[in-house]
C-alpha cells in the first residue's frame, strides 16, 4: 500500500527539481493534447520546441522573448517575494511604453546620444507610476492589489489605442493605428547584424545581478523575506510595511516599464495598438517557474519564451493554433504547483499487514 | 443505564513524537474522571482520538462493550460522545441558533424548544440570535455545552475548559458536570490543574510523555502526590526574593486608548500605570480582554500619541518597535511561532529580527553574516539554547529552546524593559522553571518586566505589582502580596 | 424633449442583458468564496464556457445540450482548480491565475473552427406580451430563460445562503473550516461542490454571451468580464442582493457607451470602453475604507487553505 506522509521538512532538492518535472509533464500533456487535435505529437513538439530555436536567427528570436519575460518576472518576484499580488505588470509595461514613447516621439526629429538614456529613464518611470496606483491603494485605502492592478490592465491598453489612433498617430501614417517611427538616437541598439536580439538583454541581465544581491545581500532583501513569511513578524520587528510595498510595487513597475521600452525601442521602433503580447501575464509564470531566484528566472524565461515562438512555429509549418502557446504556459504553471506537493508530502510504500 | 467507555492499547505516533503510547483506560459512568497531565503530555490527543478528530495508529475503543470505530467526529456524535474543545469549536460570524442547528438533525421550532429546555434546567442563558463573536468565552462555552446536550450525550468530554473561565464561571461549569454526572453521564475532564481535579473530579488518570503514569481514586491523593505523578520529579519551587525595588520611574503609560478597525479586537481603554526600575508588573486577564491589543500598543506595533507612552524621561508613544528598542525595551510576543520566529528560516536569521543600531547587522543596507552569526553564538550559549548549529532552522527547536532562543534574543541587549507576553505557554516544566528563573534575575539586575499572562500562578510568583485587563480596561494597580488568586479572579470577571 | 416611455423600457431592458452574465458568474463566484475559496479564475471559466457553448450549438444544433454542455465544461475545468487547491493544496491566487491563462488559451485553439460562423437564434419567452405594457413591457417580456433564471439567481443565493442547512454548511466552512472538520463536515466535499458550482455558473454566464448576448464567437470576447464579476463580489460584500445592484451599475456602464455615441457626444470611445474599469476601481477604494465592515462580511477563511492532518 503506498501511503502519503507529510516531510519533516521541505526538501530542497525538490525545490529545484519541480520545476524540471513541471516541464516534463507540460510535454507530456501537450503531446497528449496534439494527439487529440489530430496531429502526431513527437513531431508537433519538435516543431514547437526544437525547429524553432535550431538556428543562430531562432536563437536571437528567443532571447529577443525572453528578455522582457525576465525582466518583468524579477521586478514581479520583488512583489510575490514580500507577498504583494501585483498581477498588472501588462498595464505597467503598457503604461511605461506610452511615457518613454511619448517622451521618444518629443524628439522624433533629433539626433543625440542623450535622447536614449531619457526615453528608458522615461519608461522607468512610466511603469513606476502606473504600479503606485494599486501600491497607494493598497496602503491607504486597504484596497485589494489583485483586482486593480488587473483593471489598470485594461486601462492601459485603451490609453495607448486612443493615443494611437488620435493625437499621437502618425500624421503621414494614413490613419494606421501608429506612431511617427522613431529617430534613431532614441532605439536600442541592435546587438548583430540581420538579427533582431538588442541592447534590451542588458538590462534583463543587470536586473538580475542587482536583484541577486538585493534578495541575498541587503536589508531591504532580508525584510522582504521576512514579510513574505509572515507580516506579523515584520510588524513586530518594526519593518515599515507601507513603504516596503510602495518600494516594491515601484521597482516591479520600472522592470515593467523598462521591458515596455525594449518593446517599441528596439526592432519596432514605434507605438502601435499592441507593443505586448500579453508578456505582463506570461510572466507571473516565469516568477513562479523560476523559484522567485534571479538565477531560476533566467532559465524560465528561456523555457517560456520557447512557447512563444514555437506557437508561432507550429501554426507557420503544422497549422496549430498558435494559442497553443498560453495552454502550454497555463499547463506550466498547473504541474509547477501540482508538483509542489512533493515538497511537503512524500509517498511512502508501508507493508499491507500493519 | 450505566456507560462503560473503554481504552485498550491505544498508541499514536507524530513524526518525531510518540503522543500516546499503549494507552488503556476504563470508565464508568456515575463518575467524573480527570486525565491530568502537562503540556504535551499526550491527553488531547488521546481525546481527540475518542472524539474522532484524530485516528489512532494502534488500539480499540470499546463503548459498552462494543468496538467503536472513530472515523470522524461524526462517528463519535452517533455514538453519543459529546466534546467541549479547549479552542472553541464556533463559527464566529455565524450566529449562536446557526450554530447549534448545524450540528442537529431537528426541526427549526424542535430544536428551539429542547434548547429552551436545556437552558431553562441548567440555568444558562444565552441569546440566541446574536453571532457568535459577541459572546464572552464563558458564554461560548456555554454554547458548546448546549450543542453536546442536545444530543443527550452518553459521554462529554471536557477538554482543559476552565483556561478561559472566570473563578465565578468556573464554579457554575462544575456544579453543571456534577449535575450532569448526577444523570448518568460519564464525563472525562481533562486539565493540568491540580486544584480543580481535587475539586471536581473522583477517579484520576495521570499521563506523562505520551504515557498513563497511574490511575487512582481521588481520596488516595493529594496535590503534592499528584503534582509529583505529572512532573515525575520533585518540583523545584522557585521563590522571587523580594527586596527593596528602587523609587525611579522607567515608564508611565497616560491616558493611553486604542481604537480598532476590526471587530475581532478589543479596544484598549484609557490605560494608566507606571513602573519603576527593578520591578515587574503582572497583568492577568482572560484571553481576549485586550492582552494582545496592548502588547501591540505597549512594543509599538500599534502606534499611539507620543506623549501616552514616557520611557526613561523620553516620549515615544509615536515610535514603532525598532525605534523604542534604540530606547532599550524588548519584547516577546505570544505567538512564538508566528510571530516571535520565523520557523522557516535559520536560527540565526532570527536572531537578526531583533535590530538595534549598536549591533551592526546591517551596514548601510547590507546584511552583515558573520557579525549575526557570532552573535547568535553567543545568545546560543548564555541562554542554554540546546543546539549549536545556528543554521538550522527554528522549526527543528523544540517550543522551550524557541523560547529560549526568543528570550535571549531579546534579553542579550541588556534592555531597561521587557515586555512579554505568555513567555511559558505551552512549555514543559523544565523551560518553564529556566523562563521564570531568567526573569527573576533581570529584576534582580534592577532591569523591569511587563509580564501580560494568562496565567494566574505564574503572575502570583513573578509580580510584584498585579493589575488585571478586563474587556480592555485595566484595573488599579495592586501589590502582589496584597493579591490572592480568588481577588484575581473576581476581577478577572468584571468584578469589583 | 419628449421621451418616448417604451425607449426607456428599452434601454433598461438592454442594460439587464449586459448585468446577466456578471450576475451568473458573481452569484457562482460568491458561494465559491463563501466556502472560503478564492477562485480568480472565472474569466477563464467563462470564456470556456462561451466556446463550449458556442461549438456545442454549432456541431449538434441543440441549445439544450449547448447550455447545459457549458456549464459542464465549466465544471471540468473549476475540476483542476478543486484539485490542486483543496487536493494538492496549492496556492488560490497563484491556481486561478493558471486557470484564467489557461482557460483563454485553450478556448482559443477550440474556437480557431468557429470563428466567424453566425450564431443561432434563442428562443425568448412571453414574446406575446411585449407591446401589453408601456415602460414595463420591454422589460419584462421578451427575454430568454437565462435571462430570468439570472434574475432570480441572487435571491435564490440569498435564500440558499440564510435559510437551509446546506447554505449554513457552506457558511460554516468559510467562517472556519477547522471547527466545520472537527464537527464532522467534510471540508473537502464541501469546497469542492462549491468550486465546481462557481465553474458552472460561469459556464453558463459565458454561454449567455456565445448564444445570446452576442450570438458569435470571438476570441476572448469575455473581455475582462469575469475581472469585474470577482469585483463585484467584493463590492456585494459577500451579498447576493448587492450583486443584482453592482451588476446593474456596470451593465448600465456597458450600454451607456452606445448609446452616448449615438446621440454625439464628443468623448473618445477608448475613454467610454475604459470606464467600467475605472468605476471598478473607485469602488473598490470606496468599498474597502470601511475595513470594519470588510472584516465582518469577508469569509473569514478566504483564500487560506485548509488541509487536515490525522
Amino acid at each position: 500500500m503506498i501511503k502519503i506522509v507529510k516531510r519533516d521538512q521541505p526538501s530542497k532538492a525538490i525545490f529545484f527539481f519541480t520545476p524540471v518535472l513541471a516541464i516534463f509533464l507540460t510535454l507530456i500533456a501537450g503531446g497528449i493534447i496534439f494527439y487529440i487535435l489530430g496531429f502526431k505529437p513527437f513531431e508537433a513538439l519538435k516543431f514547437f520546441f526544437i525547429v524553432p530555436i535550431a538556428d543562430k536567427y531562432g536563437f536571437s528570436e528567443l532571447l529577443l522573448k525572453a528578455t522582457p519575460l525576465c525582466l518583468i518576472a524579477i521586478g514581479l518576484s520583488f512583489c510575490f517575494k514580500s507577498n504583494n499580488w501585483n498581477i498588472g505588470a501588462e498595464g505597467q509595461l503598457t503604461f511605461g511604453a506610452i511615457v518613454s514613447g511619448g517622451v521618444a516621439l518629443l524628439f522624433y526629429d533629433q539626433e543625440g546620444f542623450f535622447i536614449l538614456p531619457i526615453v528608458i529613464l522615461a519608461g522607468a518611470i512610466g511603469g513606476m507610476i502606473y504600479a503606485s496606483i494599486p501600491a497607494i491603494l493598497k496602503t491607504y485605502f486597504n484596497t485589494n492589489e489583485i483586482l486593480v492592478s488587473l483593471m489598470l490592465v485594461y486601462v492601459s491598453k485603451l490609453i495607448l489605442d486612443y493615443l494611437v489612433v488620435g493625437p499621437w498617430s502618425n500624421p503621414e501614417g494614413f490613419n494606421f493605428p501608429e506612431t511617427r517611427q522613431f529617430s534613431d538616437s532614441a532605439r536600442l541598439p541592435l546587438l548583430f547584424e540581420g538579427l533582431r536580439i538588442h541592447a534590451g538583454i542588458f538590462l534583463a541581465l543587470a536586473a538580475v545581478v542587482i536583484s541577486w544581491f538585493v534578495f541575498y545581500k541587503t536589508y531591504l532583501g532580508f525584510q522582504m523575506k521576512v514579510s513574505g513569511f509572515s507580516l506579523k513578524t515584520a510588524k513586530y520587528a518594526g519593518y515599515k510595511g507601507k513603504k516596503m510595498i510602495i518600494l516594491v510595487f515601484l521597482i516591479s513597475g520600472a522592470c515593467a516599464g523598462l521591458a515596455g521600452v525594449g518593446e517599441i525601442t528596439g526592432p519596432i521602433g514605434q507605438l502601435h495598438r499592441e507593443v505586448s503580447p500579453d508578456y505582463g501575464f506570461t510572466a507571473i509564470i516565469v516568477a513562479f517557474l523560476g523559484r522567485l531566484h534571479p538565477v531560476g528566472i533566467i532559465f524560465a524565461s528561456l523555457v517560456v519564451a520557447i512557447t512563444y515562438l514555437g506557437a508561432e512555429t507550429a501554426q507557420i509549418f503544422m497549422q496549430i493554433p498558435k494559442y497553443t502557446g498560453q495552454v502550454f504556459q497555463g499547463m506550466i504553471l498547473f504541474f509547477l504547483l501540482a508538483s509542489d506537493y512533493l515538497l511537503f508530502f512524500k509517498f511512502k510504500l508501508i507493508g499491507s499487514k500493519k | 443505564m450505566n456507560t462503560n467507555l473503554k481504552i485498550s492499547n491505544v498508541t499514536k505516533i507524530y513524526p518525531g513524537c510518540v503522543a500516546n503510547d499503549n494507552v488503556s483506560l476504563e470508565f464508568n459512568s456515575g463518575k467524573i474522571y480527570a486525565l491530568l497531565g502537562e503540556n504535551g503530555a499526550g491527553k488531547s490527543t488521546l481525546v481527540k482520538i475518542l472524539s474522532g478528530v484524530v485516528i489512532p495508529d494502534e488500539g480499540k475503543i470499546y463503548l459498552n462493550k462494543n468496538i467503536l470505530k472513530l472515523n470522524s467526529p461524526s462517528d463519535a456524535k452517533k455514538n453519543d460522545i459529546g466534546m467541549v474543545f479547549q479552542h472553541f469549536n464556533l463559527f464566529e460570524t455565524l450566529s449562536v441558533f446557526e450554530n447549534l442547528i448545524i450540528d442537529s438533525d431537528e426541526q427549526r421550532e424542535n430544536l428551539k424548544e429542547k434548547i429552551d429546555t436545556i437552558m431553562k434546567k441548567y440555568n444558562f442563558s444565552v441569546d440566541l440570535d446574536v453571532p457568535v463573536l459577541n459572546l464572552s468565552a464563558g458564554q461560548k462555552q456555554k454554547v458548546e455545552i448546549i450543542r453536546c446536550l442536545i444530543r443527550s450525550p452518553k459521554v462529554l468530554i471536557m477538554d482543559e475548559p476552565t483556561s478561559v473561565l472566570t473563578e465565578q464561571e468556573t464554579s457554575e461549569l462544575f456544579l453543571s458536570l456534577k449535575k450532569f454526572s448526577e444523570e448518568g453521564i460519564l464525563i472525562i475532564y481533562i486539565t493540568h490543574k491540580l486544584k480543580e481535579v481535587m475539586q471536581l473530579c473522583d477517579e484520576v488518570a495521570v499521563m506523562r510523555r505520551g504515557k498513563l503514569v497511574s490511575v487512582s481514586q481521588i481520596n488516595n491523593e493529594n496535590i503534592e502526590s499528584l503534582a509529583n505523578k505529572m512532573v515525575g520529579q520533585d518540583l523545584k519551587t522557585i521563590k522571587k526574593k523580594k527586596e527593596n525595588t528602587s523609587s525611579e520611574q522607567l515608564i508611565k503609560i497616560t491616558n493611553l486608548n486604542f481604537t480598532s478597525e476590526d471587530p475581532f479586537e478589543t479596544n484598549l481603554v484609557d490605560i494608566n500605570f507606571s513602573l519603576n526600575r527593578g520591578e515587574c508588573l503582572g497583568i492577568a486577564g482572560i484571553s481576549g480582554n485586550g492582552q494582545s491589543e496592548l502588547f501591540q500598543v505597549l512594543s509599538g506595533e500599534i502606534i499611539s500619541n507620543k506623549n501616552s507612552i514616557e520611557f526613561n524621561k523620553n516620549f515615544i508613544g509615536n515610535l514603532n518597535p525598532q525605534e523604542r528598542r534604540e530606547y532599550l525595551m524588548a519584547f516577546s510576543p505570544e505567538d512564538r511561532l508566528e510571530q516571535a520566529a520565523i520557523p522557516q528560516m535559520a536560527i540565526f536569521e532570527n536572531v537578526a529580527l531583533n535590530n538595534f543600531k549598536s549591533s551592526n547587522f546591517f551596514n548601510n543596507g547590507l546584511i552583515n553574516e558573520s557579525k549575526i552569526k557570532e552573535h547568535s553564538k553567543k545568545i546560543i550559549s548564555e541562554f542554554n539554547v540546546n543546539t549549536d548549529n545556528i543554521d538550522l532552522k527554528s522549526q527543528f527547536l523544540s517550543g522551550g529552546n524557541l523560547q529560549k532562543l526568543i528570550i535571549g534574543r531579546e534579553l542579550i541587549t541588556s534592555p531597561d524593559l521587557l515586555i512579554c507576553f505568555n513567555p511559558t505557554w505551552g512549555l514543559d516544566v523544565g523551560a518553564i522553571n529556566y523562563i521564570h528563573e531568567t526573569l527573576i534575575k533581570i529584576n534582580e539586575q534592577n532591569k523591569s518586566i511587563i509580564l501580560i499572562s494568562t496565567d494566574t500562578d505564574e503572575l502570583l510568583k513573578l509580580s510584584d505589582k498585579i493589575s488585571v485587563i478586563h474587556r480592555g480596561k485595566l484595573s488599579k494597580i495592586m501589590n502582589a502580596e496584597d493579591v490572592t488568586s480568588e481577588k484575581l479572579g473576581i476581577l478577572m470577571g468584571g468584578g469589583n | 424633449m419628449i421621451v418616448d416611455v417604451n425607449f426607456v423600457g428599452l434601454i433598461i431592458a438592454s442594460i439587464m442583458a449586459s448585468a446577466v452574465p456578471l450576475i451568473l458568474a458573481s452569484c457562482g463566484e460568491l458561494i465559491t468564496e463563501r466556502s472560503g475559496v478564492l477562485n480568480l479564475g472565472v474569466e477563464g471559466m467563462m470564456i470556456i464556457g462561451a466556446i463550449s457553448g458556442f461549438a456545442l450549438m454549432t456541431v449538434t444544433g441543440s441549445l439544450i445540450i449547448a447550455v447545459f454542455g457549458a456549464m459542464l465544461a465549466g465544471v471540468l475545468i473549476s475540476t483542476i482548480f478543486a484539485f490542486l487547491t483543496q487536493t494538492l493544496i496549492t496556492n488560490h491566487v497563484a491556481t486561478g491565475l493558471a486557470l484564467t491563462i489557461f482557460g483563454i488559451g485553450i478556448s482559443a485553439m477550440i474556437g480557431k473552427n468557429f470563428v466567424g460562423i453566425p450564431g443561432k437564434e434563442f428562443p425568448v419567452l412571453f414574446e406575446g406580451l411585449k407591446d401589453t405594457i408601456p415602460l414595463l413591457s420591454p422589460i419584462l417580456f421578451g427575454h430568454s430563460i437565462v435571462f430570468y433564471f439570472a434574475f432570480a439567481l441572487p435571491f435564490i443565493t440569498g435564500y440558499f445562503l440564510k435559510k437551509t442547512k446546506i447554505g449554513l454548511i457552506v457558511r460554516a466552512v468559510g467562517d472556519s473550516p477547522e471547527s466545520a472538520s472537527n464537527q464532522g463536515i467534510n471540508v473537502r466535499f464541501v469546497r469542492y461542490a462549491c468550486i465546481l458550482y462557481g465553474g458552472a455558473m460561469c459556464g453558463l454566464a459565458g454561454a449567455y454571451l456565445s448564444m445570446i448576448y452576442t450570438p458569435q464567437w470571438i476570441e476572448n470576447m469575455t473581455g475582462g468580464r469575469g475581472w469585474i464579476a470577482l469585483a463585484l463580489v467584493v463590492f456585494s460584500t459577500w451579498n447576493p442582493i448587492k450583486i443584482l445592484i453592482g451588476a446593474m451599475i456596470f451593465g448600465g456602464l456597458t450600454i451607456i457607451q452606445f448609446h452616448m455615441q449615438a446621440i454625439g457626444v464628443r468623448i473618445p470611445v477608448q475613454f467610454l470602453t475604459a470606464l467600467p474599469y475605472i468605476v471598478t476601481i473607485i469602488v473598490l477604494v470606496v468599498i474597502s475604507r470601511d475595513s470594519r465592515k470588510i472584516r465582518l462580511s469577508t469569509p473569514s477563511s478566504l483564500g487560506k487553505s485548509f488541509h487536515k492532518d490525522n
